[in-house]
């Protein structure tokens, strides 16, 4: 059982490395590198490359395929079974059969359902969004009054006022342009650069075998 | 057929908005019926635009390698189905490596040529102008790098580890960089929700109206 373990491990630690280097010497190498450049297109790495992306593409469209069977597979469990709110789950399915039904149908109304009920839902979403901003931004202060608290919410202020066409008082919308080309520059940067530092640490070590927490 | 379209439309926005009195089952119909649709809608774009494209061009040939090719994600998403058994779930494990390896790949390609090279290309911008404007925005990168940092710690009398005096001040003021950003970042997003809620609100008034 050990030794079939150890296999299987060592097969997806293999696959990870040759699969993960092939594709950044495919996209990463270009014409300019010499001796790398002529290796690289000499073994045919780009197209290697090309199609283990469209592969690694397929099989995401694959599982998310197979996610939304899932859905549909655990809503009409909940309403065969007659489980409180199958109510909702009647509209989950009906929709979706709507909009395929629709589709297959005649092709052009799917948009129209895109367009006025799909885009709706999202909006009014979205719109809703501000309420909870809002309400969020307003009880920070109450619930947790601290220096980063206010500091925050005295930026979120600036930021909004100075947004407002105020004519004469436009001394807070000089202060949001510099708030937003000097502290918000230098803060952005900064998250940036560390996200990409610590992506690039991240890639370095499932490429070089150092990662293998997908194993488990 | 709009006509119906439109009318459902604006009852759904309806029952969104109801949200703002509290979770009802108006709100939730409304949500579920957004999760049917958005599965349908990807369910149309995964077979039509990936799926039956990808079959097409490799299994439906009829050359064995092309057979081949073309099957390997078929055989990807089974494995994948294997996840769930526990007998089997190591075979699932390939396909997941698989996916891992190029993923990281990717991403790093991506990170380094969309995000390090051109902030490192375009930080010639940040230096043009106010000499003291420049020294802010690069104390602001420096000391929100460190802030993320946990390396150059050391080891209290009471065996904890913490942050060295300096780099403690150091991340404390990139802490303030960062809580900024953060705050101008919530304050946009504030604005486009606005921005969004306005255009509904007219949307449905011109409608309501005819103009």
């Amino acid at each position: 059982m050990r030794r079939s373990t150890n296999f299987w491990s060592i097969l997806s630690v293999a696959i990870t490395i040759s699969a993960g280097i092939i594709t950044v010497l495919g996209l990463l190498v270009g014409d300019q590198l010499g001796l790398l450049s002529t290796l690289v297109t000499g073994l045919g790495i780009r197209t290697q490359a090309t199609i283990l992306l469209r592969i690694a593409a397929i099989t995401i469209a694959l599982t998310l395929f197979i996610g939304i069977l899932n859905l549909l597979a655990v809503h009409v469990e909940r309403i065969v079974t007659r489980r409180s709110n199958a109510f909702y789950s009647v509209a989950l399915i009906l929709s979706f059969f709507l909009v395929i039904g629709m589709y297959v149908v005649q092709r052009a109304s799917g948009f129209v359902i895109l367009q006025n009920l799909q885009i709706s839902i999202e909006s009014a979403l979205a719109a809703l969004l501000l309420f909870a901003l809002v309400y969020g931004a307003a009880t920070i202060t109450r619930r947790r009054r601290s220096l980063t608290s206010i500091w925050f919410v005295g930026v979120v202020l600036i930021v909004l006022i100075g947004a407002i066409p105020l004519g004469e008082f436009a001394v807070v919308t000089q202060v949001r342009d510099w708030l937003l080309t000097v502290p918000v520059n230098a803060g952005a940067r900064g998250i940036l650069l560390g996200i990409a530092l610590a992506t690039l640490v991240a890639g370095v070590r499932v490429l070089i075998g150092l990662e293998r927490s997908y194993r488990e | 057929m709009e006509g119906i379209a439109l009318i459902a439309s604006f009852a759904l926005t309806l029952m969104i908005l109801s949200y703002l009195l509290g979770d009802n089952p108006l709100y939730r119909l409304a949500v579920y019926t957004l999760i049917g649709l958005t599965a349908g809608f990807i369910t149309i774009v995964t077979v039509e635009s990936v799926l039956i494209p990808w079959f097409e061009s490799t299994v439906l040939t009829g050359q064995p390698i092309n057979i081949g090719i073309g099957l390997i994600p078929v055989l990807f998403g089974v494995l994948l189905l294997f996840k769930t058994s526990p007998r089997l779930g190591q075979a699932g494990n390939l396909a997941l490596a698989f996916l891992v390896g190029v993923g990281a790949a990717v991403a790093l390609v991506g990170i380094v040529t969309g995000t390090l090279i051109p902030l490192t290309l375009t930080i010639g911008d940040a230096f043009t102008g106010n000499l003291l404007n420049t020294l802010i925005v690069f104390i602001g990168v420096i000391t929100s790098l460190i802030y993320f940092q946990y390396a150059l710690v050391r080891k209290t009398p009471q065996g904890t580890v913490e942050r060295t005096p300096l780099m403690k001040t150091l991340g404390g003021i990139g802490f303030g960089f960062i809580i900024t950003t953060l705050g101008a970042l919530y304050a946009a997003a504030i604005l486009t929700s606005l921005t969004i809620l306005i255009e509904r609100i007219g949307f449905w008034l011109t409608q309501l109206t005819g103009g």
